[in-house]
C-alpha cells in the first residue's frame, strides 16, 4: 500500500514536472533571480530626453517583468559617474528616468554619453550592471512651403564639432490623437550630407488652421538611440469641427432646447391643461346655474 | 322603498372595530415611516443602501409601483365606461379612488427619493423639457388633476344625496358633503353638464393615463443599461399597471364587500367579469415579459450576460422566479377556471399579484444598476449589493400605508358604490321590467345583457 503511494506521489510529480515546467521555477521561487536590465535612450527635439528601463527575469523560455526592482542610473562626467536618480519599475517591469535641465547642460559639454545602470542586490535579485553610450545628436525638419517638400537633417558630435551623420535609418509621420501616419518610405537612409528628402503630397485634415505636427523619427539606433524632431505646417486641410456648443441640442439648456422639443410636448401640455380648465368652468357653470335658481 | 334601502346600504357608514383597528395600524405604521424619514432628512441619504451604482432603491421601485397601480382609473372607469361595458359601473369609484390615492404618493415619494428635497422647486424653476424627469413632473400633475376630476364629477349627485340624508350620516361628514357639492340640484342643465364633462374626462383620461405609465418607463428605456435599453418598455409597463391595477381593484372589491356587507352590490357576477379581465391583461403581461427576457436571453450579449444571469440563476433568481410564478402564471391558473373566479379566490390571486408587482418593479429597478456596462472597481463591498436598511423599509412601508389610509378615508367619506348610478340602474330595469334578485346577484347594470330576462 505504502509502495503503491509513494509511487502516485513520484508519478504526479514527474508529470507535472514534465507538463509545466512553470511549477520547478515556483518550486525554486525563494531563491535569487538574476534579472535582464535593458536601458534606451530618448530625446525629443533636444529639449526632452530621458531614459527609459526595462527589468524581466527569464522562466523556462520566456521573459517576465519584474516589478519594484530598484535601479540606479548614472552618467559618467569626467570620469565620475554622476547619479540621475533611482527608479523603481512598475507592474510591466518597467521605469522611466527625466533628465533634469542641469543634466542636460551638463551633457551638452560631452562627446558622448556614458550611462551606467545597477539593481543593487536584493533578497530576490542579484545585481546586475547595465552600460549604455550614446553619441551626441541633432535633428532638425526643415521644410519649403512652395513645393511641400520636407528635408531631415541629422547631425552627430565629433571632437566638440557637429557633423553630418551618414547612413542612419529614420522615418518621417504626421503625429495623430492615436498615433501616427507614414510620409514617403518607412526606411530612409541619412546620405554624406546627413539629409534625407521627402515630398508631402498627401490631402489630410489637420486642425482648424489646418496645421499638422511632422515627426522626423530615429528609433533603437545602435549610436544614437532614439531621437525625435517636430515641426508644424499648415500642410493638411482645415477641419471645420462639428461645433454643438450653445446650439439647441437635447444636452443644451433649457433656453437652448430644440424646436421641436419646445413645440410639440408643449403643446399637448397645453391641450390637455386647456381640457382641465375648461372642465372646472363648467364646474363653476354648475355652481352658477344653482345660484341662478335660488 | 327600494331607494331607501339602497341609501341605508350605500351612505358613508362609521367604522365598527376592524375598521378603527385597520386605521390605528395604518397611522402607526405612517408614524414609523415619519421617524425613519426624519432620521434621512437629518443625516442625508447616507442612512439608506443606496450608493454610487445603486441611486435607485426601493423608493423608486415603490413610486414605479404607484404610478402603475393608479392606471386603473382610467382602465375601469374610462375604458370600460367608453366601450358600454355596464357591469363595471359599482367599481368605478373604488377605480378612482385607488388612481388618487396613489398617484398622490407616486409624487411623494419621488421627493422622498431626494436627498434634498427643499431643492423641488428647482425642478420647476430650471427644468429642462429635454429631461425624462420633467416629463414625469408635468405629466404626474395633470393625471392627478384629472383623476381627482373624475372623482369629484362624477360624485356630485351622490354629495347631494348625503346632503339630503344628514339625519344618516354624521356632522363631519355631512359638513365636507356641503361644502364639496351643495350646488348640485340635479337640475337637467347641469345633468347635461355633468355628463359632458364626464365624456370629457374618460375621453382625456385615456392618453393621459397610457403617457404617465410610458414617461415612467422613458424614465429606464432613455438610458443606455442592461435591462432598460428596450423599445418595448412603455408597452410593457403599461400592460403590467393595468394588470396591477385591476388585481388591486379586485382586493379592495374584496374588502369593502366583506366589510361593509355589499354583497348586493359588489356581487360574485362582478368578480366573475373582473376575474376575465385580469387574465387577459395578465396574459398579455406574460407576453410582454416574455419578450423582455427572452429576446436578450437568446442573444446574450457579453454587456448584458451578468444582469441577465443575476435575474435567472444568480443573486435575484429566486425573487424573479417567484414573481413570474406566483405574481403572473399562479393567478392566471387560478382565474381561468369559473371557480376560481369567485370572490375569495380572486381576492388570493389578485393579492398575489399585487404583491408580486411590487417585487416585480424592485427587479426593473435595481438589478440593472448593480450591473453597470463598465465593471466596478476599486469600491466599497457596501456598492456590489443592495439591500434596503431599515429607514428606507419603514418609509416606503408608511408611503403604502399612507395610500391605503387616503383610499379608507375616501370611502369614509363618500360612497363606495355610486347611490345615484344604482338607482338609476335599478329604475332602467324597472321601467323595462327586468326581473332581479337583489340578494343573490345584483346586475342593475345588466339589462342589456343576454342573461337578464323580461317577465
Amino acid at each position: 500500500m505504502k509502495t503503491m503511494l509513494r509511487s502516485s506521489v513520484i508519478a504526479y510529480i514527474s508529470f507535472s514536472l514534465i507538463c509545466d515546467p512553470g511549477i520547478s521555477i515556483t518550486a525554486y521561487a525563494q531563491e535569487k533571480v538574476s534579472p535582464r536590465l535593458d536601458i534606451a535612450y530618448f530625446q525629443r527635439d533636444s529639449a526632452a530626453r530621458y531614459l527609459s528601463i526595462k527589468v524581466r527575469k527569464k522562466i523556462g523560455k520566456r521573459f517576465e517583468p519584474v516589478a519594484e526592482a530598484d535601479v540606479n542610473v548614472f552618467l559618467e562626467i569626467s570620469g565620475e559617474n554622476v547619479p540621475l536618480g533611482k527608479i523603481a519599475s512598475n507592474a510591466k517591469g518597467e521605469g522611466k528616468i527625466l533628465l533634469s535641465a542641469d543634466v542636460i547642460t551638463s551633457m551638452n559639454d560631452l562627446d558622448e554619453y556614458s550611462f551606467y545602470a545597477e539593481i543593487p542586490e536584493t533578497d530576490s535579485l542579484e545585481e546586475v550592471t547595465e552600460y549604455l553610450v550614446i553619441k551626441p545628436s541633432r535633428m532638425r525638419v526643415e521644410t519649403n512651403d512652395s513645393d511641400s517638400s520636407i528635408r531631415v537633417m541629422l547631425e552627430s558630435k565629433t571632437d566638440g564639432n557637429w557633423e553630418p551623420f551618414e547612413g542612419a535609418e529614420l522615418a518621417v509621420f504626421i503625429q495623430r490623437r492615436f498615433g501616427k501616419i507614414l510620409i514617403g518610405e518607412e526606411f530612409n537612409i541619412t546620405d554624406e550630407n546627413g539629409a534625407v528628402e521627402l515630398t508631402f503630397d498627401t490631402e489630410i485634415p489637420g486642425d482648424e488652421n489646418g496645421s499638422l505636427t511632422l515627426e522626423s523619427a530615429i528609433e533603437d539606433n545602435d549610436e544614437l538611440g532614439n531621437v525625435y524632431a517636430t515641426t508644424n505646417k499648415r500642410w493638411g486641410t482645415p477641419m471645420v469641427a462639428a461645433d454643438k456648443f450653445d446650439r439647441r441640442t437635447l444636452w443644451s439648456t433649457r433656453d437652448k432646447t430644440p424646436w421641436w422639443l419646445l413645440v410639440f410636448p408643449n403643446a399637448m401640455i397645453a391641450g390637455v391643461w386647456g381640457v382641465i380648465i375648461y372642465l372646472i368652468l363648467l364646474i363653476f357653470k354648475m355652481k352658477r346655474i344653482s345660484r341662478e335658481m335660488k | 322603498m327600494i331607494q331607501e334601502k339602497i341609501y341605508q346600504d350605500l351612505l358613508p357608514q362609521k367604522f365598527g372595530r376592524a375598521g378603527k383597528i385597520w386605521v390605528t395600524v395604518l397611522v402607526a405604521i405612517c408614524l414609523v415611516g415619519a421617524i425613519a424619514y426624519y432620521r434621512q432628512l437629518k443625516y442625508g441619504l447616507s442612512v439608506t443602501a443606496m450608493r454610487d451604482y445603486v441611486s435607485w432603491g426601493i423608493y423608486i421601485s415603490n413610486f414605479v409601483f404607484f404610478v402603475a397601480i393608479s392606471l386603473v382609473g382610467s382602465l375601469i372607469t374610462a375604458v370600460l365606461q367608453l366601450t358600454q361595458v355596464r357591469w363595471s359601473t359599482p367599481l368605478t369609484r373604488i377605480a378612482e379612488i385607488i388612481a388618487v390615492s396613489a398617484i398622490i404618493f407616486a409624487a411623494l415619494i419621488i421627493i422622498v427619493d431626494m436627498g434634498r428635497p427643499d431643492r423641488f422647486i428647482n425642478v420647476l424653476i430650471y427644468g429642462r423639457i429635454q429631461s425624462p424627469i420633467l416629463w414625469d413632473v408635468i405629466v404626474i400633475t395633470t393625471y392627478l388633476v384629472l383623476g381627482v376630476l373624475l372623482l369629484y364629477i362624477a360624485l356630485l349627485p351622490d354629495l347631494a344625496i348625503i346632503i339630503k340624508h344628514k339625519d344618516k350620516v354624521e356632522g363631519w361628514v355631512f359638513s365636507i358633503a356641503k361644502f364639496l357639492g351643495s350646488f348640485w340640484k340635479g337640475t337637467p342643465e347641469q345633468l347635461r353638464l355633468k355628463e359632458k364633462s364626464i365624456t370629457i374626462l374618460t375621453v382625456t383620461i385615456i392618453p393621459v393615463a397610457l403617457a404617465i405609465h410610458t414617461v415612467t418607463s422613458w424614465l429606464f428605456a432613455m438610458t443606455y443599461r442592461p435591462g432598460w435599453d428596450s423599445t418595448n418598455f412603455g408597452a410593457y409597463f403599461v400592460s403590467g399597471a393595468f394588470l396591477v391595477g385591476a388585481a388591486g381593484v379586485v382586493v379592495a372589491m374584496y374588502i369593502f364587500r366583506k366589510f361593509y356587507s355589499l354583497q348586493n352590490y359588489i356581487t360574485n357576477s362582478h368578480f366573475n367579469h373582473m376575474g376575465k379581465l385580469v387574465v387577459m391583461l395578465a396574459l398579455v403581461y406574460l407576453y410582454f415579459n416574455i419578450n423582455e427576457y427572452l429576446v436578450p436571453a437568446f442573444k446574450m450579449k457579453k454587456p448584458e450576460e451578468q444582469h441577465l444571469l443575476g435575474l435567472f440563476s444568480g443573486e435575484f433568481a429566486p425573487l424573479f422566479w417567484l414573481v413570474v410564478i406566483m405574481g403572473m402564471i399562479v393567478p392566471i391558473i387560478i382565474m381561468l377556471f369559473p371557480r376560481g373566479r369567485k370572490p375569495l379566490p380572486m381576492f388570493i390571486a389578485g393579492t398575489l399579484i399585487v404583491v408580486g408587482a411590487w417585487f416585480k418593479r424592485f427587479l426593473i429597478v435595481t438589478p440593472t444598476l448593480l450591473h453597470p456596462f463598465l465593471p466596478m472597481s476599486n469600491v466599497p463591498d457596501s456598492y456590489l449589493h443592495y439591500f434596503p436598511t431599515w429607514e428606507e423599509w419603514a418609509i416606503t412601508a408608511g408611503s403604502l400605508a399612507g395610500a391605503l389610509l387616503i383610499m379608507t378615508f375616501l370611502t369614509r367619506i363618500f360612497p363606495i358604490v355610486p347611490i345615484e348610478e344604482t338607482i338609476k340602474g335599478r329604475m332602467e330595469e324597472e321601467s323595462v321590467g327586468t326581473h332581479q334578485d337583489y340578494s343573490e346577484d345584483w346586475k342593475t347594470r345588466q339589462v342589456i345583457t343576454p342573461k337578464t330576462h323580461k317577465v
